[in-house]
């Protein structure tokens, strides 16, 4: 059933392509950071991404903030992230994000690590993510 | 557990309500009056607004009172340290907004807080680290809740911490997300909403600075 499952797994994840996929260094004194990627789903049907984990942190949750009525608040999708056929989802600063929680060691530029994103048909993907700052709107160069 | 958080949040609402009336209806009769508005992105205050008296700590463990805002102009977030998303973006565009200034002659008498508003994690020396982390010359402050209460009502300032987490190191905490412009009398000035546009900030700040001069 395992081999059966990692097989239709492997079959489907050409489906779902990631990119882009960034973390930004985070303050030593602080054990949480957030990643950032882009979730393209180029199959026919819609997809569910249900979780995410790495050896980075403790605990790695998809989060979505919102920014309403000058409020910013910050929420555990439970349920995943719906990617429809054909569309894609972006995680951004400000919007969905994975939240690393309680980091193994601090993210520095220039490092990358692995993660591992689990669809809802049963495959993982691997993805690697690059630590970098953000690249702001209307940034200048340091 | 159940009841003081939400009660909390409706008092905040209702204060955030009231205050965003209050600035609405000052905007509006300040506009009969000599004070001109002034066209920006963020919201500029004719009548800059008082700050209630207050006592926090900075992150050198020095008094933090209504009297460190005076004679410069401040930038203020309010935020917490464990913040994985906003506060980040929030610091690294004033951080933008400092790069910006460089050049500028405004850079001299510009400075940059954090508010952590969750003082049972951010000790002063925390949010030294934290903010020194975006840039050396940003500085944080926290203390007491009833005092961080009485600055955030002050501004309008919304925020709920959870009273009882059931982990005390892991909770979220929702917070405003504008970015506070207090002037060289202590006075709040102006608010610039999210999504933060760095020049924007930039480009209205100075602004402000030209037209208070005139």
């Amino acid at each position: 059933m395992l081999l059966l499952s990692l097989v239709l797994g492997m079959a489907h994840a050409q489906d779902i392509r990631i990119e882009q996929a960034w973390a930004r260094p985070n303050p030593p004194v602080v054990p949480n950071g957030a990643a950032y990627l882009q979730i393209y789903n180029d199959s026919t049907t819609d997809r569910h991404l249900l979780s995410a984990s790495s050896q980075i942190a403790k605990e790695l949750q998809l989060h979505k903030t919102t920014m309403e009525n000058n409020t910013t608040s910050m929420r555990k999708q439970s349920d995943g992230i719906p990617i429809a056929a054909g569309s894609s989802v972006v995680f951004q600063p400000g919007g969905l994000h994975i939240m690393l929680m309680g980091l193994q060691q601090p993210l520095q530029s220039g490092q990358s690590f692995e993660l591992n994103l689990e669809f809802d048909q049963g495959e993982i993907i691997p993805v690697t993510v690059n630590v970098r700052k953000d690249q702001l709107d209307g940034s200048i160069t340091e | 557990m159940a009841q003081s958080p939400n009660k909390r949040i409706v008092l905040y609402l209702l204060a955030g309500a009231f205050l965003a009336a209050g600035v609405w209806f000052g905007w509006q009769a300040s506009r009969t009056t000599a004070s001109a508005p002034l066209d920006i992105a963020g919201i500029y205050l004719p009548e800059a607004k008082p700050i209630a008296s207050f006592k926090l700590q900075d992150s050198e463990r020095q008094p933090f009172t209504q009297a460190q805002l005076k004679d410069q102009w401040t930038f203020l977030y309010f935020g917490y340290t464990y913040c994985p998303d906003a506060c980040p973006l929030a610091l690294a565009q004033l951080n933008q907004v400092s790069k910006l200034l460089q050049q500028e002659e405004a850079a001299e008498d510009t400075a940059y807080m954090l508010v952590s508003v969750d003082p049972r994690r951010d000790t002063p020396e925390r949010l030294a680290e934290y903010t020194e982390f975006f840039n050396p010359e940003f500085a944080g402050t926290t203390g007491a809740v009833d005092e961080i209460d009485k600055l955030t009502r002050s501004i309008g300032i919304y925020y709920a911490v959870p009273a009882e987490p059931e982990d005390p190191e892991n909770y979220l905490v929702d917070h405003s997300s504008v970015i506070v412009l207090t002037n060289p009398d202590g006075k709040l000035q102006a608010l610039f909403s999210a999504p933060h546009n760095p020049k924007q900030i930039y480009n209205d700040y100075l602004a402000i600075r030209t037209h208070n001069r005139s």
